[in-house]
């Protein structure tokens, strides 16, 4: 479905994603492990349209995002949710979710976040409250649940886990089993090599701005390197 | 990254000054001369309200308040009473700097637009005093003022004009040394620090509020010497000096010049003075293209004119690392292992109904590392906030190095030994790395107004150390080599990593950790423990919250579980991982050994 073709992102003359190449199927989850400053949050943000690329080619069902603005991109499907989960502080639950719906339809809006309020009851809860005064975890929900009101077909999660307890990480380990479901394709940065690998079925890892290893997940959990590199074993 | 070469500010300062004074000497037309009279005390007028608007980021829409109050001032007290002109008008920065201080404290606290139109309506206030109290102003008529003869006019037998024009750039020379000085010390950093993150500037020790009210009555008084500087030049002192007209030309001036620099607002004061002139041949449109130039400046170059200039930067490079022996990253008088540092007794807060801590006690000893964990919204941060000043308990105690600390400000906390970090990084993101650690030496050595100002040997001294303790806490998060990035620049675990390495630049006896690990993998979760055990075994007491179990597990002595705001276990990392309503809360379906192996 993605297709990204020797994608180089550079702030100033600091290349911070080198020539990388992957691809997302349909209905497939993919992970992107590396450390801290390998590249993946600014792969990400040139997905979203974020950062302009410098060289390289992004395409969406064999059509060319060149020049697409970030709404348009999320207009054709990709939606994210970005690292540090950056939701609205003074605004509540409900008007966060509701500024992720780009559409005119009220009652699309209401139902799209009433399937929220289903997938993360902790939100229905709280949808009065400001998203500001909600603890971190409940705040990485909101800023998934608010990526998912676009009604995404690429949902891109940036550091999902982070600062989140076992049993929340847990919880998005088995969202992201549901939306894959639905049928959703899915692309998550994370640090956290154990969660990630265990929910994605193919993985590629970064350093430095390159793509130096790929495959299943399933046999990079086994690589020696990948093991000794992210999963400190 | 790349150093620009740039003329140190020395050079540029005397060389300006040197043209300056070299031109006052060669004109000889009183229409130039009066035109670059005005210039210098708009751009004055500029440099103290660039103080307020650039240092700190308020804005202020009454700044003519303080122009207008100190032209008055001066002029009232010398034509009431008889008295030197010239001594009155230097006498001007303390009844402004007054009004700053009245205007600062009450509003500096809540910031923004409360600031904004206290110092409109302050300004309005003392304009319709100036218009009506007709016995001592003579109202709209205005205050009659003949400045004598200044010492050297008849010492040295200059013209009239070119004595105040000398007068003039000797006090935009002063001022700009002066400002510098503090620019580099301890209290400008303060005042950058509340600019880019006021929370975070409490908790690294800095006394906010008085850095706010300082700067305003710095910026104030500036303004009133600026305003009675300009009396010579008028004659006649109105309360158009306290109109919006003023405020706005102050507030535009600084804008345009470039409100992140000293020279900037001169040079704004300059182009405010000049080219309203200039434009004279086109007459009558002239202001409408003057607003338009203004707008282009504006839209097309966002740090103003002096962004133009060469070697202009923002941020000052990283002196060159390694040339001296570092300090101890510690404090030598870090209490004695095993003495309790931390007890808290009882803590209770609630918000809005939701017991946010339900009764939580517990007790950290010297050289301990405590972990406190729990579920997302367990109430762990709200603890730190309680511990840390930033929340006021409901009820309970926190006796914190043998005082209760409950009811003091979060930078009383921090000066008492006690530091945070916060969850989410606070940064300071348009300085970089470095400068980002220079600010969190404010505490650790302090700087008295007057050595700062002036920049005395003391004052160098302690600069000296306050670089070396930056670039020693930076080294210890390893953070040297990208000391010269913008902290905003930085990967997020980075960004973590430089927020422990200004909380260490506080000088802690006691470090509370919010989440450092977050954000960081495995691998460098491990290299960040293995910092952490080394500090702890040197003397630090350091208490962690953070989800990082491998980490967490290696590292705590002793870990406190929250849930729902109480504590449900306490105990060593083993007995913690054992016990059945944490794993029922905390770790969740899978068995704890898998979650934490």
């Amino acid at each position: 479905m993605l297709t990204v073709d020797t994608l180089t992102v550079a702030y100033g003359a600091i290349p911070a994603l080198h020539e990388a190449s992957f691809t997302v199927g349909a209905g497939e989850v993919v992970a992107l492990i590396g450390a801290n400053g390998a590249g993946k949050s600014s792969l990400l943000k040139a997905l979203m349209g974020l950062v302009a690329h410098r060289a390289g080619k992004l395409s969406l069902d064999e059509a060319d995002l060149r020049g697409f603005s970030t709404r348009q991109r999320i207009a054709r499907g990709f939606a994210l949710s970005p690292e540090g989960r950056h939701v609205f502080p003074d605004l509540s639950v409900q008007e966060n979710l509701d500024l992720g719906y780009l559409g005119r339809d009220a009652a699309e809006a209401m139902r799209r976040a009433e399937a929220m309020f289903a997938l993360f009851p902790r939100l229905a809860e709280r949808r009065r409250q400001l998203a500001g005064t909600m603890s971190g975890g409940e705040q990485q929900m909101l800023a998934i649940a608010r990526a998912m009101m676009a009604g995404p077909r690429l949902l891109m999660l940036d550091e999902p886990t982070l600062g989140l307890a076992p049993i929340v990480v847990q919880q998005i380990g088995h969202f992201i089993d549901q939306v894959r479901k639905q049928g959703l394709s899915v692309i998550i940065a994370e640090q956290n090599a154990e969660m990630a690998l265990g929910a994605a079925d193919r993985a590629y890892v970064l350093e430095n701005g390159h793509i130096v290893l790929a495959g299943t997940a399933a046999d990079l959990l086994r690589d020696p390197a990948v093991k000794k590199a992210f999963l400190g074993l | 990254m790349t150093r620009v070469s740039s003329w140190p500010a020395g050079i540029w300062l005397s060389a300006g000054v040197a043209v300056a004074f070299l031109a006052a000497f060669l004109i000889d037309s009183p229409y130039v001369a009066g035109l670059l009279a005005y210039a210098l005390v708009l751009g004055m007028f500029a440099l103290g309200l660039g103080v307020t608007l650039g240092q700190m980021g308020y804005v202020t829409f009454g700044h003519a308040a303080f122009f207008g109050l100190g032209a008055y001032a001066a002029a009232l007290v010398s034509t009431k009473f008889g008295l030197n002109f010239w001594l009155m008008a230097f006498l001007a920065p303390l009844p402004g700097a007054a009004l700053g201080i009245l205007v600062g404290f009450a509003s500096a606290r809540l910031g923004g637009a409360y600031f904004a139109i206290a110092t409109l309506t302050t300004a309005e206030i003392l304009r319709l005093i100036a218009a009506n109290w007709i016995d001592l102003t003579r109202g709209p008529m205005g205050v009659l003022v003949t400045a004598p003869p200044l010492p050297w006019q008849t010492a040295f037998g200059w013209g009239q004009q070119q004595s105040y024009l000398f007068l003039l750039i000797l006090v935009v020379t002063l001022l700009l040394v002066g400002l510098r000085n503090l620019q580099r010390s301890p209290l400008g950093r303060a005042w950058v620090a509340v600019r880019e993150a006021p929370d975070l500037a409490e908790s690294l020790g800095i006394p906010t509020v008085r850095a706010r009210v300082s700067n305003i009555a710095i910026s104030g008084g500036i303004a009133a010497l600026a305003g009675a500087l300009l009396v010579p030049k008028i004659f006649v002192v109105t309360p158009d000096l306290l109109g919006v007209s003023y405020s706005a030309t102050g507030l535009l001036a600084t804008i345009m010049g470039g409100k992140a620099s000293l020279l900037g607002p001169l040079l704004g004061g300059f182009a405010f003075a000049v080219l309203p002139e200039s434009l004279r041949f086109v007459d009558a449109a002239r202001l409408a293209i003057f607003a338009v130039i203004l707008l282009l400046v504006v839209r097309l170059m966002p740090g103003g004119i002096v962004s133009l200039l060469p070697g202009f930067r923002r941020n000052a490079p990283a002196p060159a690392f390694g040339q001296h022996k570092l300090p101890a990253l510690l404090r030598p008088d870090l209490p004695a292992p095993g003495t309790d540092v931390l007890a808290v007794r009882g803590l209770q807060k609630s918000f809005s109904g939701l017991k946010a801590t339900d009764d939580v006690s517990f007790t950290v000893r010297a050289g301990e590392l405590v972990g406190l964990i729990g579920p997302n919204g367990a109430g762990k941060t709200t603890c730190f906030n309680l511990l840390s000043g930033f929340t006021r308990p409901d009820a309970g105690d926190v006796l914190c190095l043998g005082r209760s600390i409950v009811g003091l400000a979060p930078h009383q906390v921090a000066s008492h030994g006690m530091v945070r970090s916060f969850q989410q990084a606070a940064i300071c993101p348009t300085l970089t790395v470095y400068e980002n650690a220079l600010i969190a030496t404010h505490r650790a050595a302090p700087e008295p107004f007057l050595s700062a100002l002036l920049r005395l040997p003391a004052c160098r001294r302690r600069e000296d150390e306050r670089r070396l303790r930056a670039e020693a806490c930076l080294g210890a998060m390893d953070l040297l080599a990208r000391a010269d990035e913008l902290a905003s620049a930085l990967p997020y675990g980075d960004q973590k990593l430089l927020a422990i390495a200004m909380a260490l630049a506080a000088q802690p006896k006691i470090l509370l950790l919010d989440e450092p690990a977050a954000g960081l993998n495995q691998v460098e979760a491990t290299a960040l423990a293995k910092v952490l055990g080394d500090l702890r075994r040197a003397g630090l007491t350091i208490v962690v919250v953070d989800h990082n179990l491998k980490m967490m597990m290696a590292l705590c002595d002793r870990i406190v579980v929250l849930h729902h705001g109480a504590k449900i276990a306490e105990g060593t990392p083993e007995t913690v991982r054992n016990d059945a309503a944490v794993v029922q809360a905390y770790f969740g379906v899978a068995s704890p050994e898998a979650v934490a192996s």
